[in-house]
């Protein structure tokens, strides 16, 4: 049965989950649960935080299930979903933690992708500061979450013309930062090449 | 128009399809809309390496002991019926205060004031008794009972108009 529901859609096994399958949503739940906390922890920073807003979601979309079209994508569905509990939060005035210097994965060692990832994390870290709330999520969304600009203009609640002004002007702010990112050479690398000259 | 032109190339790379011709033709008479495109594509291969955070192991475990609490507890199903059943209550008040105001109202108020306005004083006058008189007869009990005072003192009034009227003409 497992094997069966991890072959599945996530549309197909949200529309179990409707018809009562509590695996069908545990299935649903392994998928998007490191999604939806890394999305939660670009907007709060806080490990504990992004932890109780991630639970949140995912309770509230259990209990919102019968409102959820099978014929539409679920992710932009779950997705909604947490933005709106992290407004909530936010609302709430819970002050956010300073941001934590995330960890990545490595996957894979070639030396073009990793030089590629550790300019990616230098252009993230410039676009946390730099980009407003919406221009960052908008972005996060885009390649993070693989989504389309229907999708991203669904799950942030705004039109798609908005979502393409929002993606045009967060990539005017960060081309500079991109060129600044290529220019800073990290500190051991530079001691390295010091040391071999 | 170079910002309108950037926006199109902005919407391209999103879109991930090939550029149209007057995007390449723009690109290839401006350098500085040449630049925008190089520094545009390189940040989209860039971004595709998001710094994704670690989660706990422990994450899992304790959204699904929230959702099957949550499965467990049957409030949502009373809040839900108690969602549409106020409104509906509500509504079917309204309802039938409507048609009772509507089954108890004058028949034709129009045509009684338009044979005021066009009368002469004294058929004024007693016309607007009558109209008193038959509005009294005609609302509910229950809401001219909190008013009767101010019925008799409105029709005194007008009686006493009416007298001055009437002890004035030759």
């Amino acid at each position: 049965m497992r094997s069966e529901l991890k072959l599945m859609a996530d549309e197909d096994l949200a529309r179990q989950s409707q018809a009562g399958s509590l695996e069908a949503f545990e299935e649903l739940v392994s998928r998007y649960e490191h999604r939806l906390y890394a999305f939660a922890m670009q907007w709060r920073h806080n490990p504990s935080e992004a932890r109780e807003v991630t639970q949140d979601a995912f309770v509230r979309a259990f209990q919102a299930l019968a409102q959820f079209d099978a014929r539409r994508a679920f992710a932009p569905w779950l997705l909604a979903i947490l933005r709106r509990k992290c407004v909530d939060y936010y609302r709430r005035g819970q002050p956010a933690a300073e941001a934590i210097a995330p960890e990545t994965p490595d996957f894979d060692d070639p030396a073009e992708l990793l030089s590629r990832r550790e300019e990616g994390e230098e252009v993230w870290r410039l676009a946390r500061q730099h980009l407003s709330m919406d221009q960052y999520q908008a972005i996060w969304l885009r390649y993070a979450e693989d989504l389309d600009i229907g999708q991203i203009a669904t799950v942030l609640g705004k039109s798609q013309t908005h979502v393409k002004v929002l993606l045009f002007r967060a990539r005017r702010k960060l081309a500079p930062s991109l060129g600044r990112a290529r220019t800073e050479t990290p500190p051991l690398m530079a001691a390295a090449e010091g040391g071999n000259s | 128009m170079k910002i309108l032109t950037k926006f199109r190339i902005s919407n391209a790379i999103d879109s991930r399809r090939p550029w149209s011709e007057s995007i390449k033709m723009a690109v290839a008479t401006s350098p500085e809309l040449r630049a925008f495109a190089e520094r545009s594509e390189a940040l989209d291969k860039v971004l595709r390496h998001p710094p994704y955070p670690p989660a706990d192991a422990s994450l899992h475990r304790s959204i699904m002991n929230a959702v099957r609490a949550q499965a467990e507890a049957p409030w949502p199903k009373k809040a839900h019926v108690g969602l549409w059943l106020a409104p509906a209550a509500a509504l079917l008040v309204l309802a039938a205060m409507g048609w009772w105001l509507a089954g108890t109202r004058a028949p034709q108020p129009v045509s009684q004031m338009a044979f005021v306005a066009s009368s002469s004083p004294l058929e004024t006058v007693s016309a607007a008794i009558e109209m008193g008189g038959q509005m009294s007869r005609r609302m509910p009990t229950a809401m001219i009972a909190p008013l009767s005072n101010e019925w008799a003192q409105v029709d005194s009034d007008l009686r006493g108009a009416t007298k001055i009227i009437v002890d004035s003409m030759p």
